[in-house]
């Protein structure tokens, strides 16, 4: 954009709601869910600052849960906090890892909800402070590794990574992130029957996979 | 599912989901970190302020719903969009049928702010207005990249275009909407 256009949009940017929508809407949702919301002391710096839902869930799932959820939305929010760094009006390269588009809300509505009603939620059920998760920690090391080896062309670079993640954790959290990074990463190597190997057990392994359209792009992607 | 293939072990995968479904424990967390997100989409969304509220919360109540369809490892920005966008259309249905206004006042002279605080106010204010006028497809590919600073391949993503189809809405939503801030700011007097 030009300058004073860039500036102008840049004042909508960060932009909060009115005082008070928040809680507005909390209570909103809290009454259409028959759930109870935690509200946090203050908002907390990042989408995994822990609190948790004041649900009737076992404690055992919620902590695990949170446990892998937290972890892993942070990890979104810091790649997501990526892009704008990175104002780029051309595709870049680093498309091994893009958005997949989410199914779009239903707009039916179910009446089904998930077990809540909590009736007395806990008094301070937030601060269930994520656990450190060092073997995510290091899978999504490696597992980043092969993405930009991938992104910059560096197609051994990128499989020496998958390999590396394949024997430390084959059965990990982000086995199925490897395997398509893994495929991208032999057809870029031009290894295009391993590619294609690989690609069809990864859609037997994970069908509806939201990597199945970059996996697709691979294959396509083979001369 | 089918059949396991050997390389690829499912079991931690198939847990984690078998978790979700039951335990979003994130909700609250996700509701809190991008609530004003949300809230802010809408409204450059052409919703009008006095409905933000209830189609923030129609928004968060699909999104609890849909919360274990999310990977985490994605960025969510552009996840949350999709409902966000899906509500806003919703609400441009029936608001049609209702007849109403919808869009606030508009901007208010840019001539003599006094203080940054109103430069800004009327800032965001043109900026609402002028991406009132441009086209409902081309001002998501917009607002996602210009505001949210989404690369263009993400947002064909998010919106489940072509990269070339965003890239095209991208250029004439610039368009549409440099010609809105020119027109709005010759009627308004502001420079």
């Amino acid at each position: 954009m030009k300058d004073d256009l860039a500036e102008l949009l840049s004042s909508e940017r960060g932009r909060a709601a009115p005082a008070g929508s928040r809680d507005r809407a909390r209570s909103g949702v809290e009454r259409t869910l028959g759930i109870a919301i935690a509200v946090p002391g203050a908002p907390p710096p990042a989408p995994a600052a822990g609190s948790a839902l004041a649900g009737g869930f076992a404690a055992k799932a919620a902590i695990v849960g949170a446990a892998i959820v937290a972890a892993t939305v942070v990890a979104a929010a810091f790649r997501s906090s990526e892009p704008p760094a990175v104002r780029s009006d051309r595709p870049t390269t680093s498309t091994p890892v893009p958005v997949v588009a989410p199914p779009l809300p239903q707009a039916t509505v179910r009446t089904t909800l998930p077990a809540s009603a909590a009736p007395a939620p806990a008094p301070r059920p937030r601060t269930v402070p994520p656990a450190r998760d060092t073997d995510l920690d290091a899978e999504r090391a490696i597992v980043g590794e092969a993405r930009s080896a991938l992104a910059r062309g560096d197609a051994a670079g990128a499989l020496a990574a998958v390999s590396r993640h394949e024997r430390q954790f084959a059965r990990g959290r982000l086995a199925e992130e490897r395997e398509s990074l893994a495929v991208g990463a032999l057809a870029r190597a031009g290894r295009g029957e391993e590619a294609r190997a690989r690609a069809e057990r990864f859609r037997a392994g994970w069908p509806g996979s939201l990597y199945g359209p970059v996996v697709d792009a691979a294959i396509r992607s083979i001369p | 599912m089918t059949e396991r293939p050997s390389p690829i072990r499912t079991p931690d995968v198939e847990a984690a989901l078998a978790l979700q479904p039951v335990s979003p424990p994130d909700f609250a967390a996700v509701f809190e970190a991008h609530f004003d997100w949300v809230w802010s989409t809408l409204r450059r969304l052409g919703i009008p302020e006095r409905d933000c509220d209830d189609a923030a919360q129609n928004v968060f109540v699909a999104v609890f719903r849909r919360l274990a369809d999310y990977d985490p490892v994605r960025p969510m920005k552009p996840w949350l969009f999709g409902f966000a966008l899906r509500t806003a259309s919703d609400y441009r249905r029936t608001a049609k049928n209702r007849e109403e206004p919808q869009a606030d006042p508009p901007a208010r002279s840019g001539g003599l702010a006094a203080d940054a605080q109103a430069m800004a106010r009327e800032d965001r204010a043109l900026v609402l207005e002028a991406l009132g006028a441009v086209d409902d497809d081309r001002r998501a590919v917009f607002v996602l990249h210009e505001i949210d600073e989404v690369p263009i391949p993400q947002v064909a993503e998010a919106l489940g275009i072509p990269v070339n189809t965003a890239y095209s809405r991208l250029r004439l939503g610039r368009e549409d909407f440099r010609a809105a801030v020119r027109r709005i700011r010759a009627r308004t007097g502001g420079a």
